[in-house]
């Protein structure tokens, strides 16, 4: 028998074309069904059938009345014109999930990269400070959400009560519709550590000698931050803000928890609507169309993020 | 070598190939079949219904009387959480339960769409007149189409909880409750008391759910000759008049505030700020009695009905909800399901039945269950739940529009009452607000139409 480290070698030194000369023939290793087939079977199951099916399933249903009891029954565009002209809880649902993105993305981005830049520093147990920073983004969202409901509480919440220590009486939060979405805004801030740690990891895999270069020309802290920091860290903001993006208009259990929409709308976020739609009205077709509506507004949106990229993302190669 | 290299490969097919049988297996097995029967020569009922804790117990003892005083079938309960949709996919998956506990707002949504049996069919002729002898409200609660789809075994009534101590406090006679909205105005203005900087300390009455106090006002939001919603009337407009005038007068930030203040709302326990003193009249159900009884046995308080409206008002009104039992028209065994809620609701034996809402504290779902001893003993013991017994015969008694959008509706006026509370809109705008949606929405399902 031969040695199997000597056939390795022997292999190796081989030209390509002996190697595959040296291998079964291909209707050889094709026979029956290849080991890998197996082993990647059961995420195959689940993909075609829990995800692929689904997902083509609901474009189906988005053009059928169907309410789960019964079978679908088509009736075309029917669910699409209800939303877009009869509808207006579908834009108002837009409407609430638009400014919470708009103002909850930069303040989220802005808030990541100032703890990051901060926890970047090297001082004495910076350790014990980001890990005390990232630990809100672990903590479930449901009992971060219960949580949130006494801090916003406007007699006995935290919030309210150190604002009335520097005389300031608070707001009613998240029981008065025009404070209830920047509550949740407010809120949002609490997962920045998620962010942060991407953050963190850009700004150590910066070269030091871009910054070393800099200080030898004699630019300052803000200078290196504006013009070295910032430019390199471009590629990972990129990435924050296209799945922070997806994650704003996909926003659901704050809201589902914590206020169900209310009051007055003020808090009906696509999701939440569309959830109510479906489980709660029994209107499944009618969800689907607007899940697929859903879809189309961040295949844009990602698009057009996309493609503003080459102007304002610096890869470190470019 | 050849030998043992195909061995590898068929080992690890068959390794795979097993494990995704045994996995299928596993999710194909009904849970609920391992369940070792007691009765396992009798015909088997599922109940599905959502009682948890200590109401569960309760649940549990009816089913094990049922099956000891009966030898045809076996009900097998199953306390499940989010049963409605677990229910909508067995329905669809043509495995429903045989009967099913409710409290929400299925009933027309679930008829229109023949996944509920009418129990019409299945009741005999002295069933029938069992039940036309039940409480008007009872009739009505389960009602669709014509048809009735199920026996309200829990209903929920609601009336005005007070604190006598607050009345003496500020002058007023505990034994005379108000009659009419412009008594308890009149009282409720004295009972308020409010700081020198406006923020509120106790409330007297504050009327802020639009639906609780419609009914007080006239014959509410449906009219069930034609059919229809009848959401902006006259006499619904005097209701939310009267409703906003309290936000008007004591400012609706204070108002915010103060029951704010009270972190579980109205559905706390030991927080419910009745107990804490923070209102002097409370719109509640008769389920607190027991609960007072329980956690503040001390307390000092009495139960009237909600005063009707001085213009056309409803005495002894008030919007009914409550838990029914039901059987999915694709039931394996719907004559057990029946037999089982018959047996349970008292339709068969009010007086063996009686027992079943005392240790549910459900009201009773016809003279026959109130007049038991058992239930009469009962009363003794809780004297306040007379008041609630006595506004059963009441025609006034309103149950939700039997609409097949009612879950919608709910929702809509929940939104609508915070309108209306925080002044966004007047009276006469909530009420538009409200119909003009309910209107989208039932040309939504019109267009919806194949």
């Amino acid at each position: 028998m031969q040695n199997p480290r000597e056939t390795t070698l022997a292999i190796a030194s081989q030209t390509p074309r002996r190697v595959a000369e040296s291998l079964p023939p291909m209707n050889k290793r094709r026979k029956g069904i290849s080991p890998g087939w197996w082993f990647i079977s059961p995420w195959l199951f689940g993909f075609v059938f829990l995800t692929a099916l689904p997902f083509l399933a609901s474009l189906y249903l988005s053009f059928c009345q169907y309410d789960v009891i019964s079978p679908p029954r088509w009736i075309g565009l029917s669910n699409y014109e209800n939303l877009f002209l009869h509808d207006p809880l579908f834009w108002k649902s837009i409407w609430n999930t638009f400014v919470y993105a708009v103002f909850a993305l930069p303040l989220g981005t802005v808030a990541g990269i100032t703890l990051a830049l901060l926890l970047s520093l090297d001082l004495r147990g910076m350790s014990v400070y980001r890990t005390i920073f990232f630990l809100p983004s672990i903590v479930p969202l449901v009992a971060t959400s219960l949580l949130w409901v006494w801090i916003l509480n406007p007699q006995i919440g935290l919030i309210n009560n150190l604002l009335e220590m520097v005389g300031i009486s608070g707001p009613p939060w998240l029981v008065s519709p025009v404070w209830s979405k920047p509550a949740l805004i407010l809120m949002s801030i609490w997962g920045v550590g998620g962010s942060m740690i991407i953050y963190l990891a850009g700004i150590k895999d910066i070269p030091t000698f871009l910054h070393e270069a800099a200080l030898v020309d004699g630019a300052n802290t803000w200078q290196r931050t504006w013009h070295i920091t910032l430019p390199m860290l471009t590629p990972v903001i990129f990435f924050n803000l296209v799945m922070g993006m997806i994650g704003a208009f996909q926003y659901f259990t704050q809201a589902f928890i914590m206020t169900a929409g209310g009051p007055q709308e003020s808090t009906n976020f696509y999701c939440l609507y569309l959830f109510q739609r479906a489980f709660l009205y029994l209107n499944v077709g009618y969800s689907s169309a607007m899940a697929w509506i859903l879809f189309v507004i961040v295949l844009v949106v990602t698009t057009a993020l996309m493609k503003t990229h080459t102007k304002w993302v610096h890869y470190e190669g470019n | 070598m050849k030998v043992t290299k195909i061995n590898i490969k068929l080992f690890l097919k068959c390794l795979l190939g097993i494990a995704l049988i045994n996995g299928f297996i596993i999710l194909l097995i009904d849970p609920a079949a391992r369940v070792e029967r007691k009765y396992p020569d009798r015909e088997k009922v599922v109940f599905w219904h959502m009682w948890t804790g200590e109401w569960k117990k309760v649940i549990d003892r009816i089913v094990d009387e049922f099956n000891e005083n009966q030898n045809k079938y076996e009900v097998s309960s199953l306390s499940l959480a989010n049963g409605d949709m677990k229910f909508l996919l067995s329905t669809a998956g043509g495995d429903p339960p045989d009967v099913m506990a409710q409290w929400n707002c299925v009933i027309p949504a679930w008829a229109k769409r023949k996944a509920l049996m009418p129990l019409d069919s299945l009741m005999s002729d002295e069933d029938k007149k069992a039940f036309e002898e039940t409480y008007p409200v009872i009739q009505k609660i389960c009602h669709f189409e014509g048809k009735n789809y199920g026996i309200c075994v829990g209903l929920n009534i609601y009336a005005l909880f007070y604190r006598p101590s607050h009345f003496e406090e500020v002058g007023l006679d505990p034994n005379k409750t108000p009659k009419t909205i412009s008594e308890l105005n009149e009282m409720s203005e004295k009972l308020y008391k409010v700081a020198p900087d406006g923020k509120i300390q106790r409330v007297g009455i504050y009327p802020n759910h639009i639906q609780q106090w419609i009914p007080s006002f006239g014959p509410g939001m449906y009219d069930y000759d034609s059919k229809q919603m009848t959401i902006v009337t006259p006499n619904n407009l005097r209701c939310l008049e009267w409703m906003q005038s309290f936000p008007k007068k004591y400012g609706v930030k204070n108002l915010t505030f103060f029951e704010s203040s009270f972190q579980n709302g109205y559905s706390g326990t030991l927080d419910w700020p009745f107990i804490t003193g923070g209102y002097s009249f409370m719109v509640d159900g008769q389920w607190r009695i027991e609960q007072l009884a329980k956690y503040a046995p001390d307390l000092d308080y009495r139960i009237c009905p909600l005063p009707a409206a001085d213009e056309d008002g409803r005495p002894n009104a008030c919007l009914c909800n409550g838990n029914f039992l039901l059987i999915p028209s694709s039931a394996k065994c719907p004559e057990g399901a029946w037999a089982f809620m018959r047996y349970w609701s008292g339709i068969a034996n009010p007086d063996n039945a009686a027992k079943y809402y005392t240790w549910g504290g459900w009201m009773p779902i016809s003279p026959a269950v109130t007049n038991a001893a058992v239930f009469q003993e009962y009363l003794t013991k809780y004297p306040q739940w007379k008041t609630f017994v006595d506004l059963l015969p009441s025609e006034n008694l309103q149950v939700w529009p039997p609409v097949v959008y009612q879950n919608f509706l709910l929702d809509r006026i929940a939104t609508f009452s915070s309108v209306l509370t925080s002044m966004s809109k007047s009276p006469k705008e909530t009420l538009e607000g409200l119909r003009d949606m309910v209107t989208q929405e039932e040309e939504r399902i019109k267009r919806g139409q194949p």
